[in-house]
């Protein structure tokens, strides 16, 4: 066994070190800079979107972590971790050539193994090497959403594994798909501006495929209440402040569609937030920090889709629609015995943009889409598209995702048992308690 | 009167309080304390050795109860905290030498 171990630890270093050393034999030297750009401010704001959406990271983990048992948090900010590394590697490695290396109908190529042939510069606009850090950012905030659904339950290798597998298999082709040339720009019309379908429907039904496979917490767990209120709140609001740059930048350039997507998910996330306020203080009686910041990632994530597409009266309804739907989906999914959704992923993220995305069907303004009308406008097309680009994204992710688990799972234990949940992973796994 | 001390499992929590609201006693502190029992402690098996857990999550309920009500209080807080497996927890009866309504200031056990 220990034998084995060790043949397998040294057949990955001969083959990492293999990779290597035939990619930096085909990095060609960066050609001197290709005259001057005059473009200074799309690259300062793509550069600023970049480090915003980066800033959304350890937001998800302290609004996770601080809605959970205080024995998570340590084990929350880790996987959050893992996510930035496994997804930064694989993306940097082999995951942005096969998003955005080639127009394949199902992937890109390895043409930019390593961003080999990925320049720096441009002659206007933004550089694709930017371009490529600034979606690398996405596909690290795509990932630490996953891990909210299945929290407190899967272990951190197998977070370690399904992510790296998932980065390739699920991210890559869904990212190629819907902004990179592949199946779903070539056969429907389809609108994303910042990743409704490719970050927020696919990080939820993923999380889902997770939970569903890995089965509900114990009860004490599931019952336990939010640990850390003031946490979430900061958690949440490093949410809100990046999506500035997750919208305001997806544009790609420092120009009006970036002004208006900023405004409109303002305007969103307004609406979202007092809308969930509304709907909880009618049926519930009372509200307070963990209803309102839900509500104002639903109305953020609801925008996504839409926001460089439509104007600020269509943004606030697309923004309270996706409070109450999204309230909704949270009490229906709590009361589901086999769907442990921990952290409301699905609820928030994927029923918000999976509104989005058809809201974006319906509400997209010709003139500031490139002449994709939606449904208001008379056209069909862009609806059904919407809807069917849903679905798609449903079922792949769903699918590949439950099958990566469950291959995992045959080669190594996926879940802690009972005990150690109880315990919980901070003790357990990462011998850290977040708090003395 | 007496003073019952019950150490159960926090997920038992609710059972307990319902379980003792049906007998009539609702009056009692509960504390989230951390400690070990007999096996001290949980041992995990982890690629680089064993580490033993032996600080274990409890609640801790405390309530005063008059001496003809104790047995059923034991009964109802064992049938709904235990679960047959290690870690169930302790219960603990101890004699009770004043007590006192700070409200009334009197040491009558009836309202």
């Amino acid at each position: 066994m220990e034998t084995a171990k060790r043949l397998g630890l040294l057949a990955t270093v001969v083959v990492a070190v293999a990779i290597v050393a035939t990619t930096l034999g085909m990095q060609t030297a960066s050609a001197d800079s290709i005259g001057l750009n005059e473009d200074s401010g799309s690259i300062s704001w793509i550069m600023v979107s970049s480090v915003l959406v980066f800033a959304m990271v350890p937001g998800v983990a302290f609004f996770y972590g601080g809605m959970l048992r205080k024995q998570s948090m340590s084990s929350v900010m880790t996987q959050t971790l893992v996510a930035s590394g496994v997804m930064t590697i694989s993306w940097f490695v082999v995951g942005y050539s096969l998003a955005f290396g080639g127009d394949g109908l199902i992937i890109g190529s390895l043409d930019n193994l390593f961003m080999s042939g990925v320049m720096e510069d441009a002659p206007s606009g933004i550089s694709e090497l930017e371009f490529a850090l600034f979606q690398g950012m996405f596909a690290i905030m795509t990932a630490a959403i996953v891990l909210g659904a299945c929290a407190e339950r899967v272990r951190y290798t197998a977070v370690v594994w399904f992510l790296a597998i998932w980065s390739i298999l699920v991210y890559a082709p869904m990212a190629h798909w819907v902004w990179g040339g592949g199946l779903f720009d070539q056969f429907l019309t389809v609108l994303d501006f910042a990743g409704g379908t490719v970050v927020h429907i696919c990080a939820g039904i993923t999380g889902i495929a997770l939970v569903l496979f890995t089965g509900p917490r114990s009860d004490r767990v599931r019952q336990s209440r939010a640990h850390n209120i003031p946490i979430a709140f900061l958690g949440a609001m490093m949410l809100w402040v990046g999506w500035l740059g997750f919208n305001g930048g997806s544009g790609l350039a420092a120009d009006g569609t970036a002004v208006r997507a900023a405004v409109v998910s303002m305007a969103a996330a307004g609406c979202g937030m007092m809308s969930w306020a509304f709907v909880q203080y009618m049926v519930v009686g009372r509200v307070g920090v963990l209803g309102m910041i839900a509500g104002s990632v639903a109305g953020l994530v609801g925008i996504t889709p839409a926001a460089g597409y439509v104007g600020v009266p269509e943004s606030m309804f697309i923004g309270a629609v996706a409070g109450m739907l999204c309230f909704y989906a949270v009490r229906y999914t709590k009361g589901r015995e086999k769907l442990d959704d921990a952290l409301d992923v699905f609820a928030v993220h994927g029923v918000g943009g999976i509104w989005g995305a058809i809201a974006t069907g319906i509400f997209a303004v010709p003139a500031l889409s490139g002449g994709t009308a939606g449904l208001i406008y008379g056209s069909f097309d862009l609806f059904i598209g919407q809807i069917v680009a849903v679905l798609g994204t449903l079922v792949f992710c769903f699918t590949m995702s439950y099958a990566i688990i469950w291959c995992l799972s045959k080669v190594m234990r996926v879940r802690v048992t009972e005990e150690e949940e109880l315990v919980g992973q901070d003790i357990i796994e990462h011998g850290e308690n977040a708090y003395m | 009167m007496k003073l019952i001390t019950a150490v159960i499992r926090p997920e038992k929590c609710q059972a307990v309080k319902d379980a003792l609201r049906d007998i009539g006693v609702n009056g009692m502190t509960i504390t989230h304390v951390f400690g070990r029992g007999s096996q001290a402690g949980i041992k995990f098996v982890t690629r680089a050795g064993d580490i033993i857990v032996d600080e274990l999550e409890k609640t801790k309920i405390e309530t005063v109860v008059d001496d003809e009500i104790v047995d059923k209080a034991i009964d109802a807080i064992v049938s709904a905290a235990q679960t047959g497996k290690p870690g169930d927890g302790r219960l603990i009866v101890t004699p009770v030498e004043r007590f006192v309504r700070i409200r009334q200031d009197s040491e009558s056990p009836k309202e």
